[in-house]
């Protein structure tokens, strides 16, 4: 751990990788600024800037931005009641009470300290628990897998929509559409349709833009992207010791509860602040003012959830492959256009890559720290940034990057076809985290459940007999049904 | 006069099931000699995990009839199939205009239709984006974009770019 903890090191203290870091957070406060600009989206739209990167130096840039947006969610929410990311809807029930009232530098404030403390905790966890999950892992075989896969499909279809068959029916598309090109096993092509361009498959990523960039675009446009005038004048801005004293502990706690909220696959930084506003909620006793009408714990409680989540992600992404929520399931496509396999593997293949985003995932936190409190009055402004000017940038960003993957015209199709096709799903309820999720799980499930039918000759036993993989289909069982019988409960 | 799609999710039902169907009858053509782990295994086992799902969701859509009603007025249905067409067409000028050029039209057409009517900002935006765009790509990390083969502005652009930074840090 100290060889790929000092290798990591290493990588990270470079100028370029700093300064990518510092860049990163920069662009993800301002996307994330801008109402509507999701962290998920901007990661999306950007991720083709890291091809030519080496992996250390990409990561760094998609780390940024992801910190960086999450973090600014938080800014619309407190003044202007729109969260700029879902992930800031908790921030609202007291940060614009406390904007109401005059305070929106002292809320601003206290989400930067939050946001900070939330993901640096959260680093440090994650840092000292991946590896030993990683070592673990290693040890598990195709029939476990395979469940672990099933298991993650289940559980973020379960909690990432109002609908369960809608959740599943999205990442069973995600896992046809994986299906696209040669047989992983046996080479053979599939559904090409006898076009070569489709026998390398269909490229993840450009699935990805289109449905989390072009998809919102479509329905911006749809509901009139209109522009918002807001004139803030922010004072206060960094807390005083005694508001530090008092968010000490909710801080604390719920970072460690939103790291691990992030760590189930499909629990995203959304559950997360939800989880520790509503925690903090329950345990503040006579709290003054009242938890919703602008106490700074409900801010803190809701920033350190959210952003500690981030980091929680990381940990079934690198420990299993598997992702955390979907900007770690674009960070799996950066790495795999990279030529990189996350998985336990990856901790004794590439340990100083691991550690370099541990590390610059600390950094990233710090850089939020210190420009979250000096250039607030800067993010302030960017919300009012025209969306006249800024949607058909963003479109051609999605297509430059659809383009940008292997230079073909293919991708750019994939990416506007997709996007048409979120767009149409998103409007009939059906959520679409679940599709690029099932685009990563689903070869994962694939390749291992044909391993495990060879190895034993074709039969199912093989599945049943393992103890380890029947408690986690178990558990996948239990996650589709338990939302579905508490739901029952509840109406009658 | 708008669109209007009542029993939005029996009709979504249905179409998942005919997708099942579809997955069964094309991978009817997929050599299965190697046994029940052949390349058409897995898809049917998604198929028919799409036909389960698809079937729950439509035994709930006759007890549950809320929510099923979608209606989308003619102003918006209008504004996102002009933005579709202008993405698409944009797609489609790409290989016989090239990046820039196709770029900064779409730009200027896009920021029009989105209420921009400043002509110097989406001059300056669109010019401004497009030509960042192309040096990060193209020049910094050496991506290739696509190049027209009647304007060649792309073959002229890094020699452009070069000596108006030259001339930028010497002047």
């Amino acid at each position: 751990m100290l060889a790929g903890l000092l290798e990591g090191l290493s990588l990270v203290f470079q100028p370029l990788a700093l300064a990518l870091i510092v860049f990163g957070v920069v662009v993800g406060i301002v996307m994330g600024s801008i109402p509507g600009m999701t962290a998920t989206m901007t990661v999306a739209v950007l991720v083709s800037f890291t091809f030519g990167m080496n992996p250390t130096e990409g990561m760094m840039l998609l780390l940024g931005i992801y910190g960086g947006a999450l973090y600014a969610g938080s800014i619309p929410a407190i003044l202007i009641r729109t969260p700029g990311t879902p992930s800031a809807a908790a921030t609202i029930f007291d940060g614009f009470p406390l904007s109401e009232q005059g305070q929106a530098g002292k809320a601003i404030g206290i989400a930067t300290i939050a946001s900070f403390v939330g993901g640096a905790v959260s680093v440090v966890l994650v840092t000292l628990l991946s590896p030993q999950i990683a070592n673990v892992a290693l040890n598990i075989g195709s029939p476990e897998y395979f469940a672990i896969a099933f298991f993650g499909l289940t559980i973020i279809a379960s909690i990432s929509g109002d609908s369960i068959t809608k959740g599943m029916l999205s990442g069973l598309l995600g896992m046809l559409i994986a299906t696209v090109g040669l047989d992983p096993t046996l080479g053979q092509p599939r559904f090409t349709f006898g076009f070569p361009e489709l026998s390398a498959g269909i490229e993840f990523i450009a699935v990805m833009i289109g449905l989390f960039g072009l998809a919102e675009g479509l329905n911006r446009y749809r509901e009139g992207i209109g522009s918002i005038d807001i004139q803030q004048d922010l004072s206060g801005i960094t807390p005083s010791l005694a508001d530090l004293k008092n968010i000490r502990n909710v801080t604390i706690g719920s970072s460690v509860v939103g790291s691990i909220v992030g760590s189930i696959p499909g629990a995203g930084g959304d559950i997360a602040s939800f989880v520790t506003y509503n925690e903090a909620k329950r345990w503040a006793k006579n709290a003054t003012p009242e938890f919703g009408n602008g106490n700074i714990k409900g801010v803190a409680a809701a920033e350190s959830g959210n952003n500690s989540s981030t980091a929680g992600a990381l940990v079934p992404t690198l420990t299993l492959g598997i992702p955390g929520d979907s900007v770690t399931a674009i960070l799996i496509g950066a790495l795999l256009v990279h030529g990189i396999q996350p998985g336990p593997g990856l901790f004794d293949n590439e340990p100083g890559l691991v550690f370099s985003i541990f590390i610059g995932f600390f950094l990233v936190y710090v850089v939020i720290l210190v420009l979250g409190l000096l250039g607030a009055h800067v993010w302030v402004r960017v919300i009012n940034f025209p969306a006249k000017y800024l949607w058909p940038s963003i479109f051609v960003l999605c297509v430059v990057g659809a383009f940008a993957l292997r230079g073909n015209l293919l991708d750019m199709w994939v990416m506007v076809a997709a996007g048409v096709l979120g767009f149409i799903l998103r409007m009939d309820g059906y959520p679409l985290a679940p599709i690029v999720l099932g685009m990563i799980l689903g070869p994962i499930a694939e390749e291992n459940l044909r391993r495990s039918l060879e190895i034993s000759n074709g039969s199912w036993d093989i599945i049943y007999t393992s103890p380890i993989a029947m408690v986690i289909l178990l558990l996948a069982v239990v996650s589709l049904v338990a939302p579905i019988a508490l739901q029952y409960r509840e109406n009658n | 006069m708008g669109l209007h799609v009542p029993h939005t999710d029996k009709l979504g039902s249905i179409l998942w099931l005919l997708l099942a169907v579809g997955i069964f009858v094309v991978s009817t053509d997929l050599p299965t000699g190697t046994g029940e782990t052949g390349a058409a295994f897995y898809p049917r086992v998604i198929a028919v995990l799409i036909a389960v799902f698809a079937c729950l969701q439509l035994g709930r859509s006759f007890y549950d009839e809320g929510h099923q009603v979608r209606d989308v007025s003619r102003q918006q249905t209008r504004r996102v199939v002009a933005v579709v067409a202008l993405v698409t067409i944009y797609v489609l000028s790409l290989p016989w205009f090239g990046f820039v050029t196709g770029t900064v039209l779409f730009l200027i057409v896009g920021m029009l239709y989105s209420g921009a009517r400043s002509p110097i900002r989406i001059g300056v935006a669109a010019l401004g984006l497009t030509l960042v765009l192309y040096y990060v790509f193209a020049v910094l990390l050496r991506i290739p974009l696509p190049e027209s083969p009647f304007i060649p502005v792309e073959a002229a652009l890094p020699g452009l770019i070069h000596a108006g930074l030259v001339s930028g840090v010497v002047g």
